[in-house]
């Protein structure tokens, strides 16, 4: 009997047994269409099992294919299935909703394109307070807005797809904003009217102006700083010139930032800390302004002392140490030994080669 | 000789000791001055000036392969001659051995040296003490225990009950406000030294000048000044509270009582030390103190009283004995465990495996709650002091913290297992190397300076070493955190900081808990490396000198910090993985710590808790499992070589294995001292002053032995047994049958005045007799115990072991077939059959016991 056949007979145990539990008449007619529905796909594998036939490949129902480079791109006929996705579009598209969508959209697009503009230096918090504060009123917004049947936007959007795009996009942006400790940059930000109102820290206004100083500095002596990325800085030929001149205006930029910031760094402003970082590394590394190589003679003479010592102590206590005896006791048994006489009655002082334990 | 035989003298009057192995026989005519006992002999080979040890090739028999003809000997010449039975065949049996001390020793042969070969012995870990006695495990029921009982109500048996759960409870929270109190105290103190040290450090940096002797001074000294302040308190005050006490606990536990181990001294010293020893700046951890500090609360609160402090506050007086106070000792090491580790279960689990054989639920379930009741007031008192009164989350000493998505795959396996392997041969070493350092400890330094003077150097030299390493390992990194504990810049460039320094200028948890957690860049290969050969050495260094040390830090630094190595390395052969160093430095802490300790369990568990990793579990059994055994192929746990270092009389789980053909008459202690039911004061006050045995056989008279019988001597035949502690008290209240007032000594007399004296009992020296009252007569029948474990002389030994083991027995009296007495048993007589493993061979050694004379402060146990 070939493979099919057997198959087959599989099969319609199954079916029988499936039909056996079928008590009600409404049962067994949705359970009809569903084994129907099946057997369709069954009988295209069963079809196939006869051999290694090419076309059965392209008979099994396929909705994903792998094109573009690698990109997965989904692909079904028109029609044929109803995707979640176009059942929201659909139904945003029946209200205001999709308005506000595009809107939120476009707004984080521009926050999320500021902060990667200014990412190094970092800062974002500095320039892009504005694209965020309009994306999040934009997500207000969109938040706020109700269709013609008095449902919010978000509770349609919301509720109709797994992965919660929106939502998800406006967790990162908060989170970037967040983690940046932007809130410490300002004294208030916020958003009326459609305007933006911002206005920075005290500490922070100081703080730039102190590393203007400095870079301003910096370009009197001919360095050029070009994006502030340290490692592009290319050769300085006047380093202990700029050292000289302008150890004063980094002093006071350090010992400014030592003062306000050190309390907490997750009350910093991220502007801040990454300028300092960047200012420290250029004075440090590329700059070479402090030398850092102090001398070590005298350590090593106390170290030497000491690990000396340690091993004349420890050579000392070889040869001069007490003994202490102990006596090896004498037991008593009725059979001498189980083994040999070895719990005879032998005794020991500790002697050189005994360690008097 | 006279100083051996005063040594001889001053033991066998001081503190009782443990193995009555003694030679009176009722029927005997033996008397006192003519006693073989070992005083005699001893004096005559000190004499001769050579005190011989037995042939090496006797030392470590193997099973296999050792000569029974012994007892055929011995049988053959219990033969002998009716009358002089005993005193024939003893004396013939001495004579036919050629290692014996035949009598002509005494006369100063000089050839005898030749055949005392000296015992060439690689260590003397060969050799039980006798100092350590046993614990009361076994209650006493005699007529007055019966009389007390019989007076109980339920109301008392009930409040007996709840007063368990109380002090279980007031253990408990004891505990974590002493682990409260040290954390706060360590820290506090570590943040202004290294603060300090900071400052000047990056005060000097900067220049070129000489200025760097600065901040070394200042570290040397600030390490130097704590820890002389403790090994001044461990070496002059409280002996006991050095090392961890991990090792005395686990002997505690089993059955055995260590000298001053459980004072209130004791645990002062411990508290202070430990923090001076951590302030230090030394290579410790404070895990293993917090264990014996566990057990020293749990043994103190339950008693109602300090004899120390003489204070009694005549509460909780039924828990005043041995057996109850195990319990609560149990509890407070368990209670110290979940306050360290912030690992309730993990503590429960420790003390279950450390002590395995005294349980069952309902203590399990008070113990439980001790420990949990420990980790919640630790939690609430720390969430105070950091000004989150109300949050519980914050719990341990060594907060490790939670490891977040501790996902592994199956690939990553077998790198596990190679680490597990890698940390079974450093934990091997780690113990051979500390084993080594412990002899010559007890060998050369032995002095109280000196011993001070090693802690202190061990200090200094822990200082240099640290800053030597700052120096030269430039290991920078880009700041990551204003916090000022993680910018040490040190030589590092502005805006970043040095990692050596980071590790190394705050306390061991915290370097523990950065290397489990913090980013992968962290860290150079470099920096690891160096950082990890320094701090194993002066981890191994600092085991086992004379200050109170825990080795669980020390053992998991360790180990995170080649484990994250290990993680990089991973990282470097496999790019493009996500590879998570904290994840590799979890289990090289595991490997380490399984390799050094070789605890399974209790550390699985303890590690989970503290790492909040279920997800991790198998990985990290598996790596324990591994690490344990790699480790036992080459030697035995840290503990466990500390304990045989000690020479306590530890009974492992099980028997020996092969030592089914031992029978309790060849290891038993024979002949032995017995006392009639009615027996003389005189004899009783004799026998207590002559042995230092703590139990004795109560017998009514023997019978007379058949001339042709082939059994050995017998003393009478078996009534019960009493303890060397009831009978100074009856000598003391003077319960003669021939006082005039004996009946009212008597109606006075109930349990509580045996209870009374517990737990130091006086010594028979102070118990005045006059020369009348020796001719009285004491009934001994009412205050024995009349019904102890007996056992025939062809029990074997495993049988013997687990009697011992399960029920905690002190002693165990052998009968024949006729009830006679034939000899006694003690933990010595079955400690001392001892199987070692070693490099796939097993062997089972019998152990020598040593007479203590100088009596030594008890020798210390690092972990």
């Amino acid at each position: 009997m070939s493979f099919p056949t057997w198959n087959l007979i599989l099969i319609s145990f199954t079916f029988l047994f499936a039909t056996a539990q079928v008590t009600t008449a409404s049962n067994s007619a949705a359970l009809a269409r569903d084994l129907s529905a099946d057997w369709q796909v069954l009988s295209s594998i069963i079809t196939c099992s006869n051999g290694a036939d090419v076309s059965c490949v392209e008979q099994l129902p396929r909705f994903w294919d792998i094109k573009n480079g690698g990109r997965v791109k989904r692909e079904f006929p028109d029609g044929e299935l109803d995707v979640p996705e176009s059942i929201s579009k659909r139904a945003a598209r029946q209200s205001d909703c999709q308005d506000t969508l595009t809107a939120y959209g476009t707004a984080a697009a521009a926050f999320i394109g500021c902060s990667v503009d200014n990412s190094r230096p970092i800062l974002l918090c500095e320039k892009c307070v504005e694209s965020y504060l309009i994306a999040q009123a934009a997500f207000v917004a969109y938040a706020k807005t109700k269709d013609e049947n008095n449902k919010s936007c978000d509770d349609i959007v919301y509720g109709s797809d797994l992965i919660e795009v929106v939502h998800r996009a406006n967790r990162s942006i908060e989170s970037l904003w967040g983690d940046s400790h932007c809130a410490y940059c300002f004294d208030s930000y916020y958003i009326r009217y459609g305007t933006v109102v911002y206005s920075f820290a005290q500490s922070l206004i100081v703080f730039d102006q102190k590393h203007q100083n400095l870079t301003g500095c910096f370009t009197d002596h001919g360095v050029v700083i070009n994006t502030g990325v340290a490692e592009d800085m290319g050769n300085i030929t006047n380093s202990s010139l700029v050292c000289k001149e302008c150890y004063p205006y980094y002093k006071d930029l350090s010992d400014f930032f030592l003062k306000t910031y050190t309390e907490d760094i997750t009350k910093t402003c991220m502007d801040v800390v990454d300028v300092m970082n960047q200012t420290r590394r250029m004075w440090g590394r590329y700059f070479q302004c402090e030398d850092r190589h102090p001398s070590m003679f005298l350590p090593w003479t106390v170290a030497i002392i000491i690990f000396a010592s340690t091993v004349v102590f420890y050579i000392g206590m070889l040869f001069n140490s007490t003994f202490e005896y102990y006596v090896i006791r004498r037991q008593d048994r009725l059979v001498t030994s189980p083994f040999v006489g070895i719990n005879e009655s032998t005794s020991s002082s500790s002697n050189m080669s005994y360690p008097p334990l | 000789m006279d100083r051996a035989s005063d040594y001889f003298n001053e033991i066998s009057e001081s503190e009782p000791l443990l193995i009555p192995s003694s030679r009176r026989s009722s029927t005997s005519s033996r008397v006192w001055s003519q006693s073989p006992y070992i005083g005699g002999n001893l004096e005559a080979l000190e004499q001769a000036g050579n005190l011989g040890r037995r042939p090496s090739e006797f030392n470590n028999p193997q099973y296999n392969s050792f000569p029974r003809h012994d007892s055929f000997d011995s049988i053959h010449l219990a033969n002998g001659d009716a009358e002089h039975g005993i005193n024939r065949s003893m004396q013939s049996r001495r004579e036919t051995r050629d290692y014996t001390i035949p009598n002509a020793l005494e006369s100063g042969d000089s050839t005898l040296r030749n055949r005392y070969a000296p015992l060439r012995e690689t260590s003397s870990t060969r050799v039980l003490s006798d100092r350590f006695e046993s614990l009361d495990y076994d209650p006493c029921e005699n007529s007055l225990f019966l009389k007390e009982e019989s007076q109980q109500t339920f109301a008392h048996v009930n409040r007996m009950q709840t007063e368990k759960w109380i002090v279980m409870f007031l253990i408990g929270a004891c505990v974590a406000l002493i682990a409260n109190g040290v954390v706060v105290t360590v820290d506090k103190i570590s943040e202004w030294k290294y603060g300090r040290l900071r400052d000047v450090f990056d005060a000097c940096s900067g220049t070129a000048s000489d200025c760097l002797v600065q901040p070394l001074g200042l570290w040397v000294l600030g390490n130097i000044i704590p820890t002389l302040i403790g090994s001044i308190l461990v070496v002059y005050v409280a002996p006991a509270a050095g090392g961890s006490g991990m090792a005395q606990v686990k002997c505690f536990l089993n059955g055995v009582k260590i000298p001053e181990f459980v004072r209130f001294k004791t645990l002062l010293v411990k508290i202070i030390g430990m923090i001076c020893s951590l302030t230090g700046g030394l290579a410790v951890g404070k895990e293993g103190p917090m264990i014996h500090i566990g057990a020293i609360v749990g043994a103190g609160i339950s008693q109602g009283q300090s004899t120390t402090c003489r204070t009694d506050l005549h509460i909780l007086e039924d828990f005043r004995s041995d057996t109850e106070k195990r319990d609560f000792v149990s509890a407070g090491v368990a209670a110290g465990i979940a306050a360290a580790f912030g690992a309730p279960v993990g503590g429960v689990l420790l003390s279950l495996e450390e002590g395995a054989s005294f349980w069952n639920q309902s203590l399990t379930w008070k113990v439980f709650f001790c420990s949990l009741t420990s980790v919640f007031v630790y939690n609430m008192i720390i969430g105070i002091y950091q000004g989150q009164p109300g949050d519980l989350s914050n719990s341990g000493l060594i907060n490790l913290g939670a490891m977040a998505d501790m996902t592994y795959l199956l690939y990553e396996i077998p790198i596990f297992l190679l680490m597990a392997v890698g940390g079974g041969l450093t934990g091997a070493i780690f113990n051979f190397l500390n084993f080594q350092l412990t002899m010559f400890r007890h060998k050369h330094i032995t002095r109280n300076w000196a011993r001070i003077m090693e802690v202190v150097l061990i200090s200094a030299v822990t200082a240099c070493v640290g800053f030597l390493l700052i120096y030269y390992v430039g290991d920078c990194q880009m700041m990551r955190d204003t916090s000022p504990q993680r910018t040490v810049q040190m030589l590092c460039s502005d805006g970043e900081y040095s990692s050596i320094a980071t590790m190394l200028f705050q306390t061991s948890e915290k370097s523990l808990r950065d290397l489990l957690h913090d980013e992968p860049g962290t860290y150079k290969p470099l920096t690891l490396g160096t950082f990890v050969v320094a701090y194993f050495l002066l981890a191994c260094w600092t085991c086992g000198s004379w200050i109170p040390s825990g080795q669980f830090i020390p053992g998991l630094l360790i180990g995170a910090t080649w484990g994250r190595l290990c993680g990089i390395g991973v990282m470097l052969m496999l790019p493009g993985v996500a590879i998570d160093p904290g994840r590799y430095a979890l289990i090289g802490a595991a490997a380490q710590l399984g390799g050094i300790v070789r605890m399974t369990i209790s550390l699985t568990v303890i590690l989970i808790e503290a790492t909040g990793s279920i997800a991790f579990g198998l990985p990290i059994m598996i790596t324990l499992i591994v690490a344990q055994w790699v480790g036992n192929w080459f030697n035995a746990g840290l503990f466990d070589v500390h304990i045989k270092l000690l020479r306590v009389p530890l009974l492992e789980w099980e028997p020996p294995p092969l030592s089914s053909h031992l029978v309790a008459r060849s290891v038993m202690s024979h002949p032995v001292y017995t006392f009639k039911t009615t027996e003389s004061v005189g004899t009783i006050v004799d026998i207590l002053h002559k042995v230092t045995h703590n139990g004795f056989a109560v017998v009514s008279d023997g019978d007379i032995r058949s001339p042709l019988s082939d059994t050995p001597d017998t003393f009478g035949r078996m009534r019960g047994l009493i303890l060397r502690s009831q009978l100074i008290t009856l000598l003391q209240l003077k319960v003669f049958n021939e006082s005039p007032d004996i009946d009212v000594i008597r109606a006075g007399l109930s349990i509580r005045s045996f209870r009374d004296t517990y737990p130091r009992y006086p010594s028979i020296k102070d118990v005045a007799i006059t020369d009348q009252e020796r001719r009285y007569t004491m009934d001994l029948a009412p205050y024995m115990n009349p019904s102890p474990y007996v056992v025939y002389m062809n029990t074997p030994f495993p049988r013997l072991f687990k009697l011992f083991r399960a029920l905690g027995l002190r002693h165990l009296v052998v009968v024949d077939n006729r009830n006679q007495v034939v000899g006694i048993l003690t933990r010595k007589d079955l400690a001392k059959f001892r199987v070692e493993m070693h490099k796939g061979k097993i062997k089972v050694e019998e152990l020598a016991i040593s007479n203590e004379l100088a009596v030594n402060p008890i020798t210390r146990a690092c972990p």
